[in-house]
């Protein structure tokens, strides 16, 4: 059970008949507990729907997600809903704490909605890992960008997932908050929690974000373009680069881990 | 979920304050009339008057008979046929009798609600003399004190015409009634109807006398022998008929602005609950989280809206005494008491209901919420869907339906106005659920002359409103909710009415006409005066009561006139079906087509005075809605004693061929001086006829018309309000590409007045399918149906509706102006 994440031919189509898009896949692809892949790609690529697939925000059109051991494209909408919940955490680029709830509520949010009731010291914990043990009671509007994506990150840490998606985490960050936030991502891969390895998904454009994985898969026109391990910043950005004239691979190719 | 709820509340309390004010105002409104209702149920408890010096009254009385389902001024048969003589003769054997009679008699110039009786049974009233003596000719009188003095002469006019009469003594007036005392013979000459007996023997005996023929009463029971008991009752079945229409106006109204807002309200969230959704919620969670904000604001908005509503029944009160719905002593006494608890507290679950109600189908539609929403930056907005076709297909449907069933099946529908105002909803709700479908052609539609323009507005407006089309419908629902009622209502109203006017020029064959000056009526003794002088042709109808069998072995009571048929014929045009009035004679009627008799039918008839006769349908004619009447031999006249006052209501005058006109017409004059009648021309007579006839109607209507036409102003403002002061992003937007502060502004005025026509033409719309019903049903009541739309008012309501739609868009984009830059950018 090394995967935390397996997608088998798995597509994504919007519309019906004539008019149907394709904007991902087929593709396989699985990601191993314990790693933190950023997934890149240009713009409409598929990797944002690759992402909410993976995680069962949304539903492919074909092929099966396993997500930490259960197969989730077969889990009907409420109870996709309810192991989504328990397996996964998600952050965003932005607007994804709800304005009137404070730092402590928005991070209670995922618990109570698993019908928990959240312990005091668990949401000061998760506060405190996020260096935010002083701002329990801000509301969002009171805190600054990094701090709001902080709360995100606290919160969707907060169920003890089994893998954290982050699309574009960084997107409304400077760079020093950025780095930060990378900093803790990268963290929760490499100190193992009481549930074992932590693993990182996440989507992004900059070659700099791109270079605190382990590992990056490249996207175009919704398939695999590619892959580096143990990357450096140039190396992405050189690869990005000639994106821009190569196809995606097929499914032919072995699913890649 | 519910601590959720409550955050969300409290931190987006602008676009619930919308759905607050909306409960508020509805529960306010059903409080109001809930009470008024109530209170308008029970009798006004007022000690006896007339008889509270007499140990017992025996009075005439049908148990079954419920004045609120007769017509105004009908009197139960045994009450018409007043008390047997055989069972006065009896009572008096248990002790000393008093008769009483009550009947009109008038002292010239006096007020027309004066009243005759015979002076015995004064004492039992309280009065005392304080001048002069009783009565002891039949010429002599007693009146109050304020009325003349003793020793004067003066003409008393009674239903046997007006004669001279000599006041002998005087009373103290009584605020109960303006009493003319005669003498026990000549009251019962008057009126030969005894309405009552005082009964000073034991009371036992007196019921065992009595037994089942009347009843005795005793104590406060005493009460129900006044006169204007019978009048406070009546006059409170008014208010008593009129408020559940408008309860039910006012309850659609409510359910209608309180579900369009909640459903805003959702679509204003939608992101927020995208994110409920990502971070894990359930779509059950979310539709939980959805109804228990709807119950908070429900509940909080009730209890405000109650203790408004209780407010504000004086204010109402108030209004239906002004507009004449109510007498002018309505009061409602506000105490905690079950008349005004139960009604406030229907009204505050009814306030709970209609909210959680409202939040029902916008919950499901919050819960179909896609995660995945909340990671797209663009709201763009869902066309509508198969859910949507399907409700606004079955409101067209009914709409279509009941304006057909209406102009087909049911033309007297539009006669009640209970049925028919709640009817004319149905047609404006349907388009009010169409009009998210409706809403890109119309906008289309009305864009397509402004394509042309330079600025950049029109554009901008036009997607912009084609763009988020649920948030266009929403905003315009309230327009058209209230130019479509006031539209449908109006011209209901005004059509109904120009329709009767129509109808009754049609039947009135006669130049002239003489009516009441100041009187009730006219006296069949002046009336034969007039017909007496030369050339002068006079259907003079006295009003009175019959009944028919109706066929299930129940009488039907229905009106009758009795006339001189040569003279009906000469003055009036009877759309005549069957038979011939020229074929009427003391045998026989003419009766309305609707009633189903045929001619040649021999009709056994209940008079008035009870007595039983066969009369022979000689003619059948096609009556005017409300106008249906038996046309009955003269010999029958008195009987009109009996069932009401004796008099004649109108009579219409024609002059034969060569008779010189002025000659006659100032012998006429000359006739009915000081007489109580007056000559008018037919145009003139119609116009008060008709002013007379549609009084209540109109009253009616028009008060359920202020009422609503107020609430939708609000809910109007409110919505506008509510849409504006969340469009913050769209103004950063604006503000960025730089557009002026004047010309963001400009744009969501634009944009606004846009919305607002859209509703305009739904609700021309939904006026249409209005009126398909309005114009058939005219057409087969009334001989003419001409379509009358009172433009004024309705520009007037449209014209205010346009202006709140601009105050409610110009408020809260002024404030975000204001606040500037960083202030509205997030």
């Amino acid at each position: 059970m090394e995967e935390a994440v397996r997608l088998e031919a798995v597509s994504r189509q919007y519309g019906s008949g004539r008019s149907a898009v394709t904007v991902l896949g087929p593709l396989d692809l699985c990601f191993t507990r314990g790693s933190f892949t950023a997934v890149m790609g240009p713009s409409g690529s598929g990797k944002s729907t690759l992402l909410q697939c993976a995680a069962g925000l949304d539903r492919p059109s074909a092929g099966r997600v396993v997500l930490d051991g259960t197969d989730i494209s077969s889990l009907g909408e409420t109870a996709r809903t309810a192991y989504r919940r328990r397996a996964t955490g998600f952050v965003f680029q932005a607007y994804n704490l709800l304005p009137s709830l404070t730092a402590e509520q928005n991070i209670a949010l995922p618990l109570r909605l698993d019908g928990r009731r959240p312990t005091r010291g668990e949401i000061r914990r998760a506060l405190e890992r996020v260096g935010l043990a002083d701002r329990a009671g801000s509301r969002p509007g009171e805190l600054s960008g990094g701090q709001q994506q902080r709360v995100a990150v606290a919160r969707a840490l907060v169920t003890r997932p089994a893998v954290l998606f982050a699309d574009e985490p960084t997107g409304a960050l400077d760079l020093a908050t950025g780095r930060e936030l990378l900093r803790d991502l990268r963290d929760l891969v490499d100190t193992p929690g009481r549930h074992g390895l932590g693993t990182v998904v996440m989507v992004t454009h900059d070659p700099q974000v791109a270079a605190f994985a382990d590992r990056v898969v490249f996207l175009a026109d919704g398939l695999v373009a590619g892959e580096l391990h143990g990357p450096a910043p140039e190396a992405v950005a050189a690869r990005m680069a000639a994106l821009g004239g190569t196809r995606g691979v097929a499914v032919s190719e072995a699913a890649r881990c | 979920m519910l601590r959720v709820a409550l955050g969300t509340v409290g931190a987006r309390w602008v676009s619930f304050l919308g759905a607050f004010t909306a409960v508020v105002l509805a529960v306010a409104q059903l409080t109001a009339l809930g009470v008024a209702l109530s209170a308008s149920a029970e009798s006004p408890d007022r000690p006896p008057r007339r008889f509270a010096g007499a140990p017992a009254v025996v009075l005439p009385v049908d148990p079954r008979w419920d004045p609120a389902r007769h017509d105004l001024g009908v009197r139960s048969l045994p009450e018409s046929r007043g008390l047997p003589p055989r069972l006065v003769r009896e009572v008096s054997g248990t002790g000393h009798t008093v008769v009483d009679r009550s009947f009109y008699a008038q002292v010239a110039d006096g007020p027309d609600d004066q009243v005759g009786h015979p002076w015995p049974v004064a004492r039992y009233g309280g009065y005392r003399l304080s001048d002069g003596h009783p009565p002891r000719a039949a010429h002599e009188i007693v009146v109050p004190a304020d009325r003349a003095r003793v020793g004067a002469e003066v003409t008393v006019l009674t239903a046997a015409g007006p004669e001279r009469r000599t006041v002998v003594g005087t009373v103290a007036p009584v605020p109960w009634e303006k009493a003319v005392f005669f003498t026990e013979a000549e009251a019962a000459r008057l009126s030969p109807r005894i309405d009552a007996l005082v009964a000073t023997g034991p009371v036992g005996r007196v019921r065992e006398a009595v037994a089942d023929d009347a009843a005795v009463l005793t104590g406060q029971d005493r009460r129900r022998a006044d006169a204007d008991a019978g009048t406070d009752r009546k006059a409170l079945d008014n208010t008593l008929t009129l408020l559940p229409v408008m309860a039910a106006v006012a309850g659609t109204t409510a359910v209608f602005v309180v579900a369009s807002t909640f459903a805003f309200a959702v679509v204003q969230r939608h992101r927020e609950i995208a994110l409920l959704r990502a971070m894990g919620a359930t779509g059950r969670q979310v539709r939980r989280m959805v109804r228990g904000e709807a119950l908070l604001v429900g509940c909080c908005a009730s209890a405000v809206g109650g203790l408004l509503g209780l407010l504000g029944t004086g204010w109402l009160t108030a209004l239906l005494v002004a507009l004449d719905i109510a007498p002018p002593w309505f009061r409602v006494e506000l105490s905690a008491r079950p008349q005004v608890l139960a009604p406030a507290g229907a009204a505050f679950v009814t306030g709970v209901l209609v909210a959680l109600c409202g939040a029902v189908g916008a919950s499901r539609r919050a819960s179909r919420v896609e995660p995945v929403e909340a990671l797209r930056e663009a709201a763009v907005d869902d066309t509508p869907g198969r859910g949507r076709m399907l409700l606004g297909g079955v409101g067209l449907a009914c709409a279509v339906g009941t304006a057909g069933w209406i102009a087909l099946m049911a033309p007297r529908t539009v006669l009640s106005p209970t049925v028919y105002v709640v009817s004319l909803l149905v047609p404006v709700v349907a388009t009010a659920l169409l009009a998210p479908l409706l809403v890109g052609p119309v906008v289309r539609a009305l864009m397509r002359p402004l394509r042309r323009l330079p600025g950049p507005v029109a554009l901008l407006v036009r997607q912009s409103a084609l763009t988020a089309r649920r948030r266009t419908a929403a905003t315009a629902a309230p327009v058209l909710l209230t130019v479509g009622l006031a539209l449908s209502l109006l011209t209901a109203t005004d059509s109904l009415g120009a329709a009767r006017n129509e109808g009754l020029r049609e039947t009135i064959g006669a130049p002239y006409a003489l009516v009441p000056d100041g009187t009730p009526g006219i006296s069949a003794q002046v009336a034969g005066r007039v017909a007496g002088i030369d050339g002068v042709r006079l259907a003079a109808p006295v009003l009175t009561t019959i009944r028919l069998p109706d066929g299930d072995g129940r009488l039907e009571e229905n009106d009758g006139l009795a006339v001189d048929p040569g003279a009906l014929r000469r003055t009036t045009r009877l759309r005549v079906v069957g038979g011939s009035l020229a074929d009427l004679d003391g045998n026989s009627m003419a009766v309305a087509e609707r009633w189903g008799g045929k001619v040649g039918d021999r009709i056994p008839v209940v008079l008035a005075d009870g007595r039983r006769v066969v009369l022979t349908v000689a003619a059948t004619y096609a009556a005017l809605p409300g106008e249906d009447v038996a046309y009955l031999p003269q010999r029958l006249a008195y009987t009109g004693l009996f069932a009401r006052d004796g008099l004649v209501r109108r009579a219409y005058l024609a002059l034969d061929p060569g008779t010189d006109r002025a000659t006659a017409l100032a012998a006429v004059r000359a006739a009915v001086e000081g007489s109580g009648a007056r000559l008018t021309s037919r145009r003139e007579l119609i116009a008060t006829e008709a002013a007379l006839g549609q009084r209540l109607t109109e009253t009616r209507q028009r008060a359920t018309g202020v009422i609503v036409v107020l609430f939708c102003f609000v809910a109007i403002l409110n919505t506008l309000l509510m849409v504006t002061a969340d469009r913050r992003h769209d103004m950063t937007a604006l503000r960025m590409v730089g557009a002026t502060p004047r010309q963001t502004l400009w744009f969501f005025v634009a944009e606004s007045l846009l919305v607002a026509a859209v509703g305009v033409v739904l609700a021309l719309l939904a006026f249409g399918v209005n009126l398909i019903g309005l114009v058939g049903a005219l057409g087969q009541l009334f001989p003419a149906a001409p379509v009358s739309v009172p433009y004024a008012t309705v520009a007037a309501v449209t014209g205010v509706s346009g202006l709140l739609v601009v105050t409610g868009t110009v408020v809260p984009v002024m404030a975000a102006l204001r606040t500037g830059g960083d202030g509205w950018v997030r």
